[in-house]
């Protein structure tokens, strides 16, 4: 009988009852827009944080950083015990060579310290850079002001410079170990990159030239890293391979590595990760108004049921099935949940848009595929918990006792 | 009714215990009886005589706990409940002394509600008119909800709604207990009117004068058979 699938009868009868309790079937249906609303939201900011992630980080997936992990024969500075060598270096570079031409290899200082605008008692947090001038011009894009040569100062992000109204000609003070400061003048100002980026993370940096990072911080010479940039993504495994050999091969010699080769790849899919994590949890604690929501469809059929019961001993003594019965009630939850879900999922469109345009300032992000099929889902989801509360009231009301149900008022 | 050697009911020894928190309550305690085909029968009986329990097994609304019954010939304990449903939907037509039309529906749909039921697909045959013209409801109250006709419109309504899928045996409790007396006697004469041509009636009643429309009258008391 085609009417076990669907039975256009039994269905008008819950449109029908449905409409009879307008008013609870409303409230039932807001619980569940509220549900889906959140969920589908949360989901899409997340998805939407990690199309941001991934879109400005793949202006680095070509490169790669080489950190020392162990010092060859450092002083007895503790501050610095591992880094790479200018022999390191000089190794590193004909590893690369030996895969290809076509690289830029970028040795570099990097520390991070707690630093002071002069004449500020507010610090903050500042990752700083020592570089080569050439290789600062080649990395970074003045905004403001021109690139640090010599001992003449330094350039700062842009996000630092709002963030502490700080501009050219402004001086930043470096506390030393000694409880002296070191104080430089901000010869630059970096453009806003917007994003994170691997090996720097330029809204934040303080970058001077090799000789100023020399000046007060004891290196030994030793370089913390090296960023290798290659124009060809597939050249980047043949050079992590060459790099491995060459500095971390010699296992009869040394028990342990000596470089520490992160890629941005493997950054961008840890980063992903942690980012999908946060938004599940995020979606989580949306998926609590959801089951609010089931917990008033529950309670909302419940009552269907009980005001029912004779209504349903009428329709099962004049020849109706059990399973037709059940029917009319998981029609009712399904119009609910169908209907709420998928104002649920139009509305968490507008909710995404804001709190995506807020958080990060571009709306595009969302019309992504990734971002776009929480859409879906939500109003999947939203059904499936409509239909689960459901369950348990229609399947109560298909196995009532006809003559009790035709007795009762 | 095609064939006239099979009883339309038939109980053989039937018991029916509900069981209580109080105790057991006997409904029925060893009810023997048949009824053949195009019979008009009258129970009565006081309240709590087992009247409606036997209404109800006849129904298929409910078993025996001990005792065979069986419908057309078949033994009822042999039927699940969908194949009880069926019978019901396919076989009898139920009046009911509070009438029992669905609310939701209007008097055309509540006729036309059966008919769908069986055959899956909404009426293209103009029945439900017809049986509604022939109860005495007019072609504008067909539109009408159950709440806004008048307790005589509804009952004729629901002997419409009992003969949408043609059953052989038309079973009807207190068919006028909710009616006044002028109401009972049209009510009755279309009883009487459809048992004449050929359909068996079994009513529960306890008005004396509503049983004297059928042939045959059964006397319950306490669960028993007492006068036939």
């Amino acid at each position: 009988m085609s009417d076990k699938i669907f039975s256009p009868v039994i269905f008008d009868l819950s449109v029908r009852n449905l409409r009879l309790n307008f008013l609870r079937s409303l409230l039932a249906m807001i619980g569940i827009i509220i549900g889906v609303v959140a969920i589908t939201s949360m989901g899409m900011t997340g998805a939407a944080f990690s199309e941001e992630l991934t879109g400005s980080l793949t202006g680095t997936s070509n490169s790669i950083t080489v950190t020392g992990i162990s010092s060859t024969g450092s002083g007895p500075n503790s501050y610095m015990t591992a880094g790479l060598s200018t022999k390191d270096l000089r190794n590193i570079e004909s590893a690369v060579k030996s895969v290809t031409e076509n690289y830029v290899l970028i040795p570099m200082y990097t520390g991070y310290d707690m630093v002071r605008p002069a004449g500020s008692d507010e610090r903050m947090q500042a990752s700083i850079y020592g570089l080569s001038t050439a290789d600062i011009e080649s990395l970074v894009t003045v905004e403001d002001g021109k690139i640090p040569t010599g001992n003449n100062g330094v350039i700062i992000g842009r996000q630092l410079a709002d963030d502490y109204s700080l501009s050219i000609g402004s001086r930043i003070e470096i506390p030393q170990r000694n409880s002296s400061t070191i104080s430089v003048r901000i010869v630059g100002i970096m453009a806003n990159s917007g994003s994170m980026a691997f090996t720097f993370s330029t809204d934040n940096a303080i970058i001077g030239t090799t000789d100023w990072y020399e000046r007060f911080h004891e290196t030994g010479g030793l370089y913390s890293l090296a960023m290798i940039t290659v124009a060809n993504l597939d050249d980047l495994d043949p050079v992590i391979a060459a790099i491995e050999a060459k500095m971390n091969g010699r296992t009869d010699r040394t028990t342990d590595d000596t470089v520490l080769i992160s890629d941005a790849r493997q950054f961008v899919e840890s980063m992903k990760e942690s980012i999908g994590m946060i938004s599940v949890f995020i979606m989580a604690l949306g998926g609590i108004s959801l089951v609010v929501a089931a917990v008033s469809i529950f309670n909302v059929m419940l009552m269907s049921v009980n005001e029912r019961i004779r209504e349903i001993g009428i329709l099962r003594s004049i020849g109706t099935l059990r399973y037709q019965i059940l029917q009319m009630f998981l029609y009712e939850a399904a119009i609910i949940g169908f209907i709420g879900a998928v104002i649920g999922g139009i509305l968490s469109l507008i909710a995404a848009s804001v709190v995506i345009s807020l958080m990060l300032g571009d709306v595009s992000l969302m019309f992504n595929v990734p971002v776009l099929m929480y859409v879906p889902y939500g109003i999947l989801i939203g059904v499936v918990v409509c239909l689960l509360s459901g369950l348990y009231p229609a399947w109560k009301a298909a196995n009532l006792n006809p003559v009790e149900a035709l007795a009762s008022d | 009714m095609t064939d006239q050697e099979t009883p339309v009911v038939e109980l053989r020894d039937v018991y029916k215990v509900y069981q209580m928190p109080a105790g057991d309550v006997h409904a029925l305690n060893g009810v023997t009886f048949s009824v053949m085909p195009g019979e008009f029968v009258a129970i009565m009986g006081p309240s709590g005589s087992g009247k409606s329990t036997l209404m109800n097994m006849i129904g298929c609304l409910d078993v025996p706990t001990a005792g065979e019954m069986y419908i057309d010939g078949k033994s009822v304990k042999e039927m699940t409940d969908d194949e009880l449903t069926i019978h019901r939907r396919d076989h009898i037509g139920f009046i009911f002394q509070k009438f029992n039309l669905i609310g939701l529906l209007t008097a055309y749909e509540n006729v036309e509600y059966p008919m769908i039921l069986k055959y899956g697909k909404r009426d293209d045959t103009g029945r439900p008119k017809e049986l509604l013209a022939s109860v005495g409801i007019d072609e504008a109250k067909m539109m009408h909800t159950p709440f806004e006709l008048s307790g005589g419109q509804q009952q004729r309504v629901a002997i419409a709604r009992a003969l949408a899928n043609d059953p052989a045996l038309l079973l009807c409790d207190e068919p006028t207990g909710n009616l006044d007396s002028k109401m009972s006697e049209q009510i009755m004469e279309l009883l009487r009117d459809l048992n004449s041509r050929g359909r068996t009636i079994i009513m529960v009643t306890h008005d004396p004068h509503t049983a004297t429309y059928a042939d045959r009258i059964i006397v319950i008391r306490d669960g028993e058979i007492v006068d036939e």
